[in-house]
């Protein structure tokens, strides 16, 4: 259904482009900017390993990038480093999109299928890359199997799993902002005035879920496929 | 009770007569619930031959209109059960191990995640058909 009323209609050069890639390139300056002021707060700051006593742009960066960061120490192991940049950009894209869905006159570019199968296929683009990156060709014997004698019907079965995650991904992302936007916008013309902030409180709850869903389950395919690039 | 002679089930302690009265009265239960939801196909497939030529548009968008309401309810059903049985056994651990509860967390949400995701592959159909109806 059409969105009623977005802020974007409103800017001259922007009302030209489709709505998800107009609110897609908003989300991205307001990245730029919080980044930016977050940075200059730190250098700023007295003492860099002293948090700020009080809500701040560094404190809220540094939240994320603690978050971020533990989520894949835990899961992807020592090399964690080397994989941070694209999921913590995936963590923070997407929760910046999710969020700015639940501002009244701006519709989550999140719940397009373009945008959401978009971030799907550079996951799905990403663990392969890196898979063969590590393993080279011997990344092809995963979809072998266990025994080889099983190969017929792994390799059918691996390859459709494997075909399926970016889809996956992206539906889901899909399917939970599109029904929480939809939830929001019922309710809010149905009951105008109280009832609609325990949906708001919902929405934002799930938008911090999907974003940390959509890149633990990105950073669990990788670690999958780079197991065995570590050597103890 | 404990003293009285009569079996326990070594599973819960619940006597087993009572065990076993009630699962017969589940599998009655469940025969009824079949045979009434069978006789309701019948009966609309029945409304849909018999209005062939005036109501044919009418009623297929009624089913359609009744496809996608039962399609999202049984899969919120699913996805509830399935949610319900990780988030139980999940509680179990941390009841059992305090300790445990940051160890827990993460698979738990993934789990939780995977399992809603099937209802909401049920809700997109669900929005396909509502937009058809």
């Amino acid at each position: 259904m059409e969105h009623p009323f977005t802020w974007v209609s409103t800017i001259p050069g922007l009302n030209a482009l489709p709505g998800h890639v107009a609110t897609s390139l908003i989300v991205a300056f307001i990245i730029v900017v919080f980044t930016l002021l977050a940075r200059r707060q730190l250098s700023a700051a007295a003492d860099p390993a002293i948090p700020d006593s009080s809500l701040s742009l560094r404190n809220i960066a540094e939240l994320l990038v603690e978050g971020v960061s533990s989520m894949a120490e835990g899961t992807i192991g020592h090399h964690w480093r080397k994989y941070i940049n694209l999921y913590g950009s995936f963590f923070v894209f997407i929760l910046f999109a999710n969020l700015i869905g639940l501002v009244p006159g701006f519709a989550p570019p999140t719940a397009n299928f373009n945008v959401t199968f978009a971030l799907g296929l550079i996951s799905f683009i990403a663990y392969n890359f890196f898979a063969f990156k590590e393993q080279g060709l011997a990344y092809l014997k995963h979809f072998v199997g266990p025994l080889l004698i099983l190969a017929p019907l792994m390799i059918p079965l691996e390859i459709i799993s494997n075909a399926v995650r970016p889809l996956s991904l992206g539906l889901r992302l899909l399917g939970n902002m599109t029904g929480d936007h939809l939830t929001i916008e019922i309710f809010t013309s149905l009951t105008k005035l109280v009832i609609p902030v325990i949906f708001y409180l919902l929405g934002a709850f799930v938008c911090f879920l999907q974003a940390f869903v959509f890149t633990l389950l990105s950073m669990v395919y990788v670690a999958n496929v780079i197991g065995h690039g570590d050597h103890h | 009770m404990k003293g009285r002679g009569v079996e326990e089930d070594k599973r819960s302690g619940v006597p087993k007569i009572l065990r076993q009265e009630e699962s017969t009265k589940g599998v009655r239960m469940k025969k009824f619930g079949l045979v009434g939801a069978f006789m309701f196909v019948l009966l609309l497939a029945a409304t849909g031959s018999a209005f062939a030529q005036d109501g044919s548009d009418g009623n297929a968008r009624g089913l359609i209109g009744l496809g996608a309401g039962l399609g999202i309810g049984i899969a919120a059903a699913g996805a509830g059960i399935g949610q319900g049985k990780t988030v139980a056994s999940a509680m179990e651990s941390i009841g059992r191990n305090p300790n445990s509860a940051d160890r827990l967390f993460q698979p738990m949400i993934i789990g939780l995640a995977l399992i809603e995701s099937l209802a909401i592959y049920a809700l997109l159909i669900t929005f396909l058909l509502q937009g058809k109806i």
